[in-house]
C-alpha cells in the first residue's frame, strides 16, 4: 500500500506539472466563470443555461484532460524509461499500475472539484441559492470521468498513444448514448414512449444488428447513468438511491478496467 | 494461479455489473432521468438523420443545451427571413437537443398551430396543422410536466384554434395549480377556465369558477363584472331550460339577442344552441353554431361544436330509427 | 586480481533464449543459448557490438521482460521475486528520470519506494549527493540537467537502497573524462566494500582497465568468456629487439617459429613461446648482437574483441 501512494503521489504531482493539464483546466474554469455572459442567449432561462454551460464544460475539457493524462501515462514512462527504475524497485507491476490509477483518480478528484466549485458558485450566485442536484451532478461527472480515465489507462498498457486516446474517446462517445443502443436493440419494450406504433417484422439481418448493438450495449461502459442533467432542468429530484448506484457502479467498472489494465500490463515487455 | 484469480474476479465483477445496471435503468426510467434524445422515435421518423443527430448530440455532450441555442439564434433568423418551413426541422432539432427548452416548444408549437395554417389553403389543411401544433405542446409537456408556460399554450391553442373547448379546460387546470408564474399568469389562467366554460355553454361552471377568482385575491374588476353579467343573462334561462321550460328559455334569449350589445356577443349563441341541444333539436343547435361560425371566424369552440354535431346527425340519418344521442356531450 | 571463480554465484544465466516478436507472425532472435555466471565481489563485464543482446540481458536480469527459454537466477532466485529487487540497484542506459523534480525530490522519491523513513532518506541522500558530487544542484529541476549530471544523477538513484548487486549499463557513456575517472573509481571503491558490479559497456580500454571478468557477446552469442587474464594471456608476445643481427641469427630465431621485422635499422622479433627468450638473446649475443630490449606484449581487449567478432563473421562494430 505504501508504494502504491508513493506512485500514486508522483501522478499526480506529475499530472499537475504538464503545461497542456493547465492550459485546459484554466480554459475550463474561465468558461464556467464566464458562462453568466454568454446566458444573455436565453432570456429568463440563465440558470439553466449556466448549468448546461458549466457541467458541459466540466465533462468536456474534464475528458480531454483524463483522456489525454490516462493514454500517455504508461506510454511516456516507457518512451523515457522512467519504468525501468521503477520496476527494479521492489515495486510489484500491479502495484505500479493500481499507483498509476489512484494517482490519476485524484488528479480528476482535484480537478473536478475545482470546476465543480466554481460552477456551484457561479450557479448559486444566478439562482440565490445553493441547488444540491448540481452538486450531485459535479459528483456523478466526477465517477463518469473516472470511468473514462480508467479505460484510457488500460488500453494504454498495450497500444500507441494515438490508438489510446482515440480509443477511450470513441468509448466515451459510445458509452454515452448507451441506452440508446438498448432502445434500439430491444424496440418492442420502448414502443410504449413512441408515438408511431408501427412495428416492423423482425428480419434475420435486423436481428444480427440487435444482438450487435445489445452486446456493444453490454461492453461498453453505461457512461449515461451519470447523466442526471434532465431532472436538473425539470426542477425534479435525484434520488440519493440512484446517485449511490451510479457511484458503486463507476467503482465496480473501474475495478474491472483496472484489472483489466493489470493482467494485460503483467506480461507486458518493455 | 495468479492470473486465474484475476481472471474470476473479473467474471464476477462484470456479472455482479448486470443486475446494479437494470436496477440503474429502471430507477432512470421512474425518475425521468434517461438521455433526452428518443433514439427510437427518431428512428422511425427518419432512420437515415437518427444516427446523425444521436452522435452529434452525443458528441456536444453537456453543450447540448448550448447547442440547442445555438440554432435557436439561427431558426430566429429564417421566422425573420420568411423562411417559414424551413423552420420546423430545426425546431424539431432544437427540442430533441434540449427538451427542456420550454422556449422553443412553446414557439415551435405556435408557429404550426397559427403561422403555418394561416397559410394552409383547405379547412383539412388548417385542422391538420393546428392538431400538429397541439401535438407539439403535448410533446414538450412530456418533458416539462410543470411548466405552465406549456400548459397554458396547449389550453390556449385549443381554446382559440381547435375549439375543443373541454380539452382546453383540462390543460388550463393542470396549468392553474404551478406556481412558477409571473405576476398576472394566475388570473389569466383562471379566467380562460371560466371562458372555456362560458363557450362550453356550462352556466354553472362558468359561474362558480368566476366567483372562485374572489378567493385567490387576484379581484380585478373582471371577474365582478363577469359574475354580475352573467348573473343578470344567463342564470334565469338556465334554470328555466332545467326545468324543462324549454320555450321560455328560448324567448328570454331571443330577447337577449335584440339587444345591440349583445350583436357580437359569442355566450349568448352558445347558450341559445346549448337549450335547444337539450332540448333535442340538435338541428337547429347546430344550425346556429354553423351560422355563427361563419360570421365570427375568431369562436373556434362554435366552429368545433359546428362540426361535431353535423358529424352526429349524419350518423343518426344513416342509422335511421335510432333514438339519437341527445346526450352526447360536445 | 579478487578470487572469483571459488565465490558465490551471484547472477546465473543458463541455457537463456530470447525472441522478440515481431508483430507479424514472425520472430527475431536477440538471445541463443546464453549461459554465464556472475560472482559475488566481483566486476563483471558484459561486451559486444550494438545490437549483440547486452541490453536485452540486463532486463531479463531485472525481470522487465521474460525469456523464451533457459534459467535465470539472481541471488538464488527469480528475477521476478519481489524481494531480489532489494538487494539491486540499476541504472539505465542514457537514464532519464522525472523531469519535474529536483535531485532531492528524486532521491527522495525512490528512497520512499523501499519504505526508509524520512530520517534514513535524509541521510542517505546526503551522503550519495555528496559521492556523485551533485550536491551543488540538488535544488535544480532535473530538466535543466546536462547528460553527465543526469548519469550521476541516475547513479545516486541505484545506491539508494545501498545494494549487494549493481546493474549499470553504459555509466560512462558521454561523461567528460574527469566524470569517467570518478565513476571508475567508484566502482573500484564498491568492489573494495563487497558489492559486485555488472557492467555493460563498449568502452573496452575501461573494461579492461576495472573488469575482473569479462563475456563478448555477439549477435545474441556468447562468442568468448573468462577473465581479462584468461582472454589476454593466448595474445602475448615476446618482442626482441637487437641491432647487427648475423644472417645465422635470422635463420635460427626463423625456426623458432617467431616473426621478423626490421625496424630503423633494428631487427624486432616477435615470440610467442617466451619460454624461449632466453635462448633466442644467447644466440644473439654469441654472434655479437646487441639486445636493446626485451618486452613482453599482449594485446588490447579491443584487439581480442575485434578478432572475435570478425571470426564469428558478424557485422562490423559501429
Amino acid at each position: 500500500m505504501r508504494v502504491v501512494w508513493v506512485i500514486a503521489r508522483n501522478t499526480f504531482h506529475e499530472a499537475i506539472r504538464r503545461k497542456f493539464f493547465w492550459v485546459i483546466f484554466l480554459f475550463a474554469l474561465v468558461a464556467i466563470a464566464s458562462a453568466n455572459l454568454f446566458s444573455g442567449i436565453a432570456p429568463g432561462e440563465e440558470k439553466k443555461f449556466v448549468f448546461d454551460f458549466g457541467l458541459g464544460s466540466i465533462t468536456l475539457f474534464g475528458m480531454l484532460i483524463v483522456v489525454f493524462l490516462g493514454a500517455t501515462m504508461i506510454p511516456s514512462e516507457v518512451d523515457r524509461r522512467t519504468i525501468f527504475t521503477i520496476l527494479s524497485k521492489p515495486v510489484r507491476r500491479w502495484q505500479f499500475l493500481i499507483g498509476k490509477f489512484l494517482g490519476l483518480a485524484l488528479t480528476t478528484l482535484v480537478t473536478v472539484a475545482c470546476m465543480g466549485a466554481l460552477l456551484i458558485a457561479v450557479h448559486s450566485y444566478i439562482a440565490k441559492g445553493l441547488d444540491i442536484n448540481v452538486v450531485k451532478a459535479v459528483v456523478l461527472a466526477f465517477f463518469q470521468l473516472l470511468i473514462v480515465g480508467a479505460i484510457a489507462l488500460a488500453a494504454s498498457t498495450r497500444g500507441s498513444l494515438a490508438f489510446n486516446i482515440v480509443f477511450a474517446v470513441l468509448v466515451y462517445f459510445v458509452g454515452a448514448q448507451s441506452s440508446s443502443l438498448l432502445t434500439l436493440a430491444e424496440p418492442e419494450k420502448h414502443l410504449a414512449h413512441a408515438h408511431t406504433q408501427h412495428v416492423e417484422p423482425v428480419s434475420w439481418k435486423a436481428y444480427v444488428f440487435r444482438g450487435v448493438l445489445k452486446t456493444i450495449y453490454w461492453l461498453v461502459p453505461h457512461l449515461d447513468n451519470f447523466d442526471v442533467r434532465q431532472a436538473i432542468v425539470t426542477d425534479s429530484v435525484v434520488p440519493w438511491q440512484t446517485i449511490f448506484n451510479c457511484i458503486l457502479y463507476g467503482l465496480l467498472y473501474c475495478s474491472v478496467l483496472v484489472i483489466v489494465a493489470i493482467v494485460l500490463f503483467q506480461d507486458q515487455e518493455f | 494461479m495468479r492470473k486465474l484469480l484475476l481472471i474470476l474476479s473479473l467474471v464476477i465483477l462484470i456479472l455482479a455489473q448486470g443486475p446494479l445496471q437494470s436496477l440503474i435503468y429502471k430507477q432512470r426510467e421512474i425518475y425521468k432521468l434517461l438521455p433526452p434524445i428518443d433514439v427510437l422515435v427518431l428512428y422511425q421518423l427518419m432512420p437515415a438523420e437518427a444516427i446523425t443527430i444521436t452522435l452529434v448530440g452525443t458528441m456536444l455532450g453537456g453543450f447540448r443545451g448550448v447547442a440547442a441555442k445555438m440554432l435557436w439564434l439561427k431558426s430566429d433568423e429564417y421566422w425573420h427571413s420568411g423562411r417559414w418551413y424551413s423552420m420546423l426541422p430545426i425546431m424539431r432539432t432544437i427540442t430533441w437537443l434540449d427538451p427542456s427548452f420550454v422556449q422553443a416548444w412553446d414557439t415551435a408549437g405556435w408557429h404550426v398551430a397559427y403561422n403555418l395554417r394561416a397559410e394552409a389553403k383547405t379547412e383539412e389543411e388548417q385542422d391538420e396543422y393546428v392538431r400538429r401544433g397541439c401535438e407539439i405542446l403535448e410533446e414538450g409537456i412530456r418533458w416539462n410536466p410543470k411548466s405552465w408556460q406549456l400548459l397554458f399554450q396547449l389550453g390556449w391553442t385549443h381554446y382559440d384554434k381547435s375549439g375543443n373547448l373541454a380539452e382546453a379546460i383540462k390543460w388550463f387546470k393542470r396549468a392553474r395549480p404551478l406556481e412558477d408564474w409571473k405576476p398576472g399568469d394566475l388570473p389569466r389562467t383562471h379566467h380562460m377556465i371560466a371562458h372555456a366554460y362560458e363557450r362550453l355553454s356550462d352556466i354553472p361552471m362558468a359561474l362558480k369558477t368566476w366567483k372562485d377568482d374572489f378567493k385567490y385575491e387576484h379581484y380585478c374588476g373582471a371577474n365582478k363584472g363577469a359574475v354580475e353579467t352573467i348573473t343578470e343573462r344567463y342564470v334565469v334561462p338556465w334554470k328555466l331550460m332545467e326545468q324543462g321550460r324549454y320555450e321560455e328559455a328560448i324567448a328570454w334569449m331571443d330577447k337577449l339577442l335584440e339587444r345591440e350589445e349583445l350583436r357580437h356577443s359569442s355566450i349568448v349563441r352558445h347558450v341559445l344552441a346549448e337549450i335547444y341541444r337539450r332540448m333535442g333539436d340538435l338541428e337547429t343547435a347546430q344550425a346556429i353554431m354553423e351560422q355563427w361560425s361563419n360570421k365570427n371566424k375568431l369562436d373556434a369552440g362554435a366552429r368545433y361544436k359546428a362540426k361535431l354535431w353535423k358529424r352526429m346527425l349524419e350518423e343518426k340519418k344513416s342509422s335511421k330509427g335510432g333514438l339519437a344521442g341527445t346526450q352526447a356531450q360536445p | 586480481m579478487s578470487n572469483t571463480s571459488a565465490g558465490e554465484v551471484v547472477v546465473e544465466l543458463r541455457n537463456v533464449r530470447k525472441e522478440y516478436p515481431t508483430g507479424w507472425g514472425g520472430t527475431i532472435l536477440a538471445l541463443d543459448d546464453v549461459s554465464f555466471e556472475v560472482y559475488r565481489g566481483e566486476i563483471f563485464g558484459l561486451v559486444g557490438p550494438n545490437g549483440s543482446g547486452k541490453t536485452t540481458t540486463l532486463k531479463l536480469i531485472l525481470g522487465l521482460i521474460f525469456p523464451t527459454s533457459g534459467e535465470i537466477k539472481v541471488f538464488d532466485s527469480s528475477p521476478f521475486d519481489i524481494s531480489v529487487k532489494n538487494k539491486i540497484g540499476f541504472l539505465p542506459d542514457g537514464p532519464y528520470f522525472y523531469d519535474f523534480l529536483n535531485a532531492d525530490e528524486l532521491l527522495d522519491f525512490y528512497g520512499r519506494l523501499f519504505g526508509y523513513s524520512k530520517s534514513e532518506r535524509k541521510e542517505r541522500i546526503e551522503q550519495l549527493l555528496d559521492l556523485v558530487g551533485m550536491k551543488r544542484f540538488r535544488k535544480m529541476p532535473l530538466r535543466n540537467y546536462s547528460k553527465g549530471m543526469m548519469q550521476r544523477i541516475g547513479l545516486a538513484q541505484a545506491l539508494i537502497n545501498d545494494p549487494d548487486l549493481l546493474l549499470l549499463d553504459e555509466p560512462t557513456t558521454g561523461i567528460d573524462p574527469i566524470g569517467a575517472h570518478d565513476i571508475k573509481q567508484l566502482m573500484l571503491k564498491l568492489r573494495e566494500q563487497g558489492k559486485t558490479i555488472f557492467l555493460c559497456s563498449h568502452l573496452l580500454a575501461d573494461v579492461q582497465m576495472i573488469c575482473d571478468r569479462v563475456v563478448i557477446l555477439n549477435l545474441g552469442r556468447v562468442i568468448r568468456k573468462g577473465t581479462v587474464k584468461e582472454l589476454l594471456e593466448p595474445t602475448a608476445v615476446t618482442e626482441i629487439v637487437a641491432r647487427e643481427v648475423s644472417e645465422e641469427v635470422f635463420k635460427y630465431v626463423s625456426e623458432l617459429g617467431a616473426t621478423v621485422e626490421r625496424r630503423d635499422g633494428d631487427v624486432v622479433f616477435r615470440l610467442l613461446d617466451h619460454d624461449r627468450a632466453p635462448e633466442v638473446i644467447e644466440t644473439i649475443r654469441s654472434h655479437n648482437g646487441h639486445v636493446v630490449s626485451i618486452t613482453r606484449l599482449t594485446e588490447t581487449l579491443e584487439d581480442v574483441f575485434i578478432k572475435a567478432v570478425k571470426e564469428a563473421g558478424a557485422p562490423q562494430i559501429t
